[in-house]
């Protein structure tokens, strides 16, 4: 599922990527790779705080939603 | 290296700092070379590289501050610049910062600098943060796993920076670069075996370039389009690599890129297994976090940036910030203004003399000087968004806003600190990567009201909106964020057209900022302000007395109207005619402003020939109220907060556009804007019977 769908304070996989080379490079950079647990912090109208190994990135809705994750 | 083969001990060397965003590299910095280099909060405080040399050592080392970036993949200018300097430049050593706190994302950029071929050194920086938290990092297995030397250090608290700078003193000295075993087992075997045959293609030209052949050969197979490029690498020789790259890929089933991140990644997962033992488990909740589960509440987000801006905005032009204009007004323009006349009276000189002293240099330069605690106000409060970690959030929160007009979250930043002055502001707009949203945010940066703006504004509404300065002043600076809103949507619309980036953004943990930290960004920029008094504003001053004393014929003048500058302002107020100041001293005091936006009110100052009578700006007031009427002060005031941006913000513009055509295209809307604005206000007004 999108991580979008993926509620405040569970924790999920992340599974692939559908964002664009670029966009999907940074996010790798950024620790946001296959296998990579992640939690969402906080969520404000889709925009997310995610927490990844130990730092926080924030995501704007569109980019979330192209992360897939599974539970 | 230099080496001084006469003496044989004095050598020079230069080490690069390297780290992610916030990890404290500029902290670092400064501990190193003993220099106060301004240190934030947010990712990109470091846009351009920094140069400074190592106190306490013999030798001569160069320390390069370069920005913060996640991998040596290019994709942001930051990433550009410090990726160009390292592999180009070739540092003696690569001093790698790593934020211990966030180890594991941190050390993804240590793998890719260990392949470099150039000697590292890893500080474990916020060791502190990890004691904290009762987590242990053996140190040794990070060293073995790693094959570099790791330090642990504070840099904040000034713990272990002489010792990281001494260890990557001994690896500049031995001769011999100890080739790091580890490098190849980062990656699987497979893709060892297709990184071996890249490198076999690769060979010669990592012979003529000078890069390291397993480096270039990793980058070919990622297909890192700039090092193609910078190299000229056949085509021939691009799909051989191309080739290789895919049989890789349909192996994993997955793309290159992602392939070797997560090889990084699992090596990392590896060496972390073995060196750090955490105590705390990884799914608590930190207290940035529950700061967060307010701050970025869905209800609550909103109301409390405002509340923050408002608050901002009260302290620094409500009743603290005037206080300080009037105390400074009087000690100025009645203390020392009185005391120069009375020296200058006593000490017999000419009354040309007095009059480029007190009509001309204290008049220009004391009109601005009075807002400098104001304006070091402004910059306090900067700091502390910055340095709480807040400014991030803030960003982060505007991004649906922003996203509505064409413009990301990311943008807030450099848009926010446009408030304070426009040159770094303008540098900030680098942390976005997408190049047309870069150039709408630039364009759009100078809108915010820069602090040399602001005397022009306190002395119009002091002169003709008495009773509602706060308020007046307050209008100006919504007209410009207003401005900016509607030329956000018309430019993305018609101009800078296409997607906007994604928001990505690292958010730092909140900090409590230190006094120290706050104090040292705030007297830099006062001081700066008050250096651009002695400087600039001075020799603007002496030359627009000199051009408003004398005629064309070079005789002294009676009345200024007579006067060279007379002359040119009556040339130029054609164009201001419809705006309502067509008085040619407004005309001047606007063509005077673009050297720095304070000068405006100097220019006024010293027009009306105020300084003499030492009533300061209240005389300026009075004598400004013959030419203007508050209508026309007001569309004084909009245009000279969206007319082109001051001589120095037009050069970061034009570093930062990196085109004469886009630089012009900037100043040349923003000019046109303002007059449109100004026309608006003034015609509008004269018909609501305003004027």
């Amino acid at each position: 599922m999108p991580l979008t769908m993926l509620s405040v304070g569970k924790e999920a996989k992340i599974d692939y990527c559908r964002a664009n080379d670029k966009t999907k490079k940074y996010l790798e950079d950024l620790g946001l790779i296959p296998g990579a647990i992640v939690s969402i912090v906080s969520e404000l109208g889709g925009n997310l705080i995610l927490s990844v190994k130990d730092s926080r990135i924030a995501l704007s809705k569109g980019v979330a939603s192209q992360l897939i994750v599974e539970s | 290296m230099v080496f001084n083969d006469e003496r044989g001990i004095e050598m020079s060397y230069t080490f690069a700092l390297v780290g992610n965003p916030n990890s404290g590299k500029t902290t670092m910095f400064n501990e190193i070379t003993g220099n106060t280099q301004y240190v934030g909060n947010w990712p990109g405080v470091t846009v351009e590289k920094k140069e400074g040399k190592a106190r306490r050592f013999k030798d001569d080392i160069s320390i390069i501050d370069l920005p913060g970036i996640y991998s040596l993949s290019p994709y942001t200018m930051e990433e550009i610049i410090a990726r160009d300097y390292i592999v180009d430049e070739k540092p003696d050593v690569i001093i790698n910062i790593v934020d211990a706190s966030n180890i594991e994302r941190n050390l993804y950029l240590t793998t890719q600098l260990i392949e470099l071929g150039i000697p590292v050194v890893v500080a474990l920086n916020m060791i502190d943060v990890v004691n904290l938290r009762h987590d242990k990092i053996d140190i040794e297995k990070l060293e073995e796993g790693f094959g570099v030397s790791v330090l642990v250090a504070s840099a904040s608290k000034g713990l272990g920076v002489t010792e990281v700078v001494e260890k990557a003193l001994e690896l500049a000295k031995s001769a011999t670069v100890k080739k790091s075993e580890l490098s190849h087992r980062i990656f699987d075997n497979e893709v060892e075996d297709s990184l071996k045959k890249v490198k076999e293609l690769v060979n010669m030209l990592a012979n003529k370039s000078g890069y390291s052949a397993r480096w270039l050969a990793l980058k070919l197979l990622e297909e890192d389009i700039k090092l193609k490029e910078k190299l000229d690498v056949s085509e021939v020789m691009m799909s051989d690599i191309k080739k290789l790259g895919q049989e890789l890929e349909n192996k994993y089933d997955n793309d290159i890129e992602t392939i070797i991140a997560d090889n990084r990644y699992r090596f990392i997962s590896g060496v972390i297994a073995k060196a750090v033992s955490r105590k705390s488990k990884g799914n608590t909740l930190t207290m940035s976090d529950k700061i967060d589960k307010v701050v970025t509440n869905r209800i609550l987000a909103i109301p409390i940036f405002l509340l923050v801006m408002l608050s901002i905005f009260q302290v620094s032009f409500g009743s603290i910030g005037s206080y300080t204009i009037d105390w400074l007004d009087v000690f100025i323009n009645k203390t020392i203004s009185g005391f120069l006349t009375s020296l200058l009276e006593a000490g017999g000189a000419a009354d040309w003399l007095k009059a480029l002293i007190i009509d001309g240099i204290l008049a220009g330069m004391g009109s601005m000087l009075v807002f400098v605690p104001q304006i070091m106000i402004v910059f306090f409060f900067l700091s502390l968004l910055e340095d709480s970690g807040y400014m991030a959030r803030a960003a982060f929160v505007m991004d649906r806003v922003l996203r509505k007009l064409g413009l990301s979250g990311k943008s807030f930043i450099p848009m926010l600190m446009g408030f304070g002055c426009s040159v770094p502001a303008v540098m900030a707009a680098r942390t976005l990567e997408n190049e047309k949203d870069r150039r709408l945010t630039i364009i759009l940066t100078p809108f915010m009201s820069c602090g040399a703006r602001l005397p022009v504004y306190a002395l119009f509404a002091a002169a003709f909106f008495a009773k509602n300065q706060g308020v007046v002043i307050f209008s100006i600076y919504i007209l410009g964020i207003l401005i900016a809103v509607l030329s956000g949507i018309f430019l993305k619309r018609f101009i800078l057209k296409g997607e906007v980036a994604p928001f990505v953004m690292e958010l730092p943990p909140y900090r409590i900022p230190t006094l120290k930290g706050l104090s040292i960004h705030m007297l830099d920029r006062g001081k700066g302000f008050v250096k651009k008094a002695g400087t600039v504003i001075f020799a603007a001053s002496v030359i627009i007395w000199f051009l408003q004393t004398f005629s064309f014929t070079f005789q002294m003048v009676e009345n200024p109207a007579d006067s060279i500058m007379g002359g040119v302002g009556r040339l130029i107020s054609f164009v201001f005619a419809p705006l309502g100041f067509n008085d040619w001293r407004a005309s001047v005091a606007l063509l005077t402003g673009v050297v720095a936006k304070e000068v405006v009110v100097s220019t006024l100052g010293i027009l009306s020939g105020v300084g003499e009578i030492s009533e300061g700006s209240a005389e300026l007031a009075i004598a400004l109220q013959t030419y203007f009427t508050p209508l026309k002060a007001y569309a004084f005031m909009a245009f000279t907060l969206l007319y082109m941006p001051c001589v120095a913000a037009f050069g970061a513009i034009k570093r930062e556009m990196n085109s004469w055509k886009w630089t012009l295209f900037t100043v040349g809307y923003q000019t046109g804007t303002a007059w449109l604005v100004a026309f608006l206000i003034y015609q509008v007004g004269k018909v609501m019977g305003l004027g």
